[in-house]
């Protein structure tokens, strides 16, 4: 009588017969969690700030914002408008990305007035003088219920003019 | 019903973790190893209730959770086929007294982690092993020779 004991069987259990699949599929796997992590390091998942620029005879707007975001994060946005030419009536345009499923917790300096329509958020500041800088600060939060891709385009126009856009996405991630 | 998705992809993801961590980081409970349970049970509760504190959403996550430990549990029970892949198999590291190196090397685990784990069984040396066996929960079972 064999003194194995029951339930082993040596081809399987000492020489892992049949089980060479298993080992490249953990290695498989921890090499994905590796990915995974360094992708991460990447910002492949957010949430590093981004600056993108539009220049125009009259202004310059430049949007610092992460692309990229997880559920639950709090992040900052920084708008700046340079004026070169006075801007009268200097008008923010936010697409609803920007709002969307997203907790708006300050916008830092206030706007004169804020308006909306289906699609965007106005926000309008006093007249800028040429030379002048605004910077504008929203800080931000992500609804962890909102996944996906969004339309985040920023454009600043005068008093129903545009003077430059900006187009933008912003992945949510959950 | 985002939280029960949540809890799904959480319950799934530390599924596969466990089943390809390797089984003896799993059993072998060091300080540094509770603490680091603490810290992941932590993690993972903010991703799957996130800001939802309700009682409704804690329910839903738990229950998630039960019903996946079952379904996985009674998939394992009723197909013989998949009990390898869901639970994992023995794998021997002791015949006849000598240590089997490359299954050793594979689980990631000294001969002074079997020498304890025979200690901890009352057994002085390898050499009265006539098989050790890590078992698929990670604890290393002992058979002594016959006198």
């Amino acid at each position: 009588m064999s003194d194995i004991p029951q339930g082993i069987d040596l081809p399987r259990h000492r020489d892992f017969e049949g089980k060479a699949a298993g080992q490249w599929l953990r290695h498989g796997f921890l090499l994905l969690l590796t990915l995974f992590v360094l992708a991460a390091l990447l910002n492949a998942f957010g949430a590093r700030p981004q600056t993108e620029e539009a220049g125009a005879a009259a202004a310059t707007l430049k949007v610092t914002a992460p692309e990229r975001v997880r559920g639950g994060l709090l992040y900052q946005a920084r708008l700046e408008i340079h004026a070169d030419e006075a801007i009268g009536a200097p008008t923010l345009v936010l697409d609803k990305g920007w709002i969307e499923e997203t907790t708006i917790n300050t916008v830092q300096p206030e706007p004169a007035q804020t308006t909306s329509d289906p699609k965007h958020l106005k926000l309008r500041y006093p007249p800028l003088p040429p030379g002048r800088t605004l910077s504008v600060f929203i800080s931000l939060q992500a609804n962890p219920n909102d996944v996906g891709t969004h339309n985040a385009d920023v454009a600043l126009y005068d008093a129903g003019e545009e003077i430059a856009s900006i187009d933008r996405t912003q992945v949510n991630f959950p | 019903m985002d939280i029960v998705i949540r809890a799904a992809v959480v319950f799934a993801f530390l599924f596969l973790l466990m089943r390809m961590l390797g089984r003896r980081e799993l059993s072998s409970m060091e300080p540094f190893d509770i603490i680091l349970l603490v810290v992941v049970g932590d993690l993972v509760q903010q991703g799957v209730t996130q800001s939802d504190y309700s009682v409704t959403g804690a329910l839903l996550a738990v229950s998630t959770i039960a019903l996946l430990t079952v379904l996985v549990s009674w998939t394992s029970f009723r197909v013989r086929k998949l009990r390898p892949i869901l639970e994992g198999e023995p794998i021997v590291l002791i015949e006849d007294g000598e240590l089997i190196e490359k299954n050793l090397r594979r689980q990631r685990i000294t001969a002074e982690e079997v020498e304890q784990g025979a200690r901890l069984e009352q057994i002085t040396s390898l050499g009265e092993v006539r098989w050790a066996i890590l078992e698929t929960n990670g604890q290393i079972s002992f058979v002594e020779k016959q006198q």
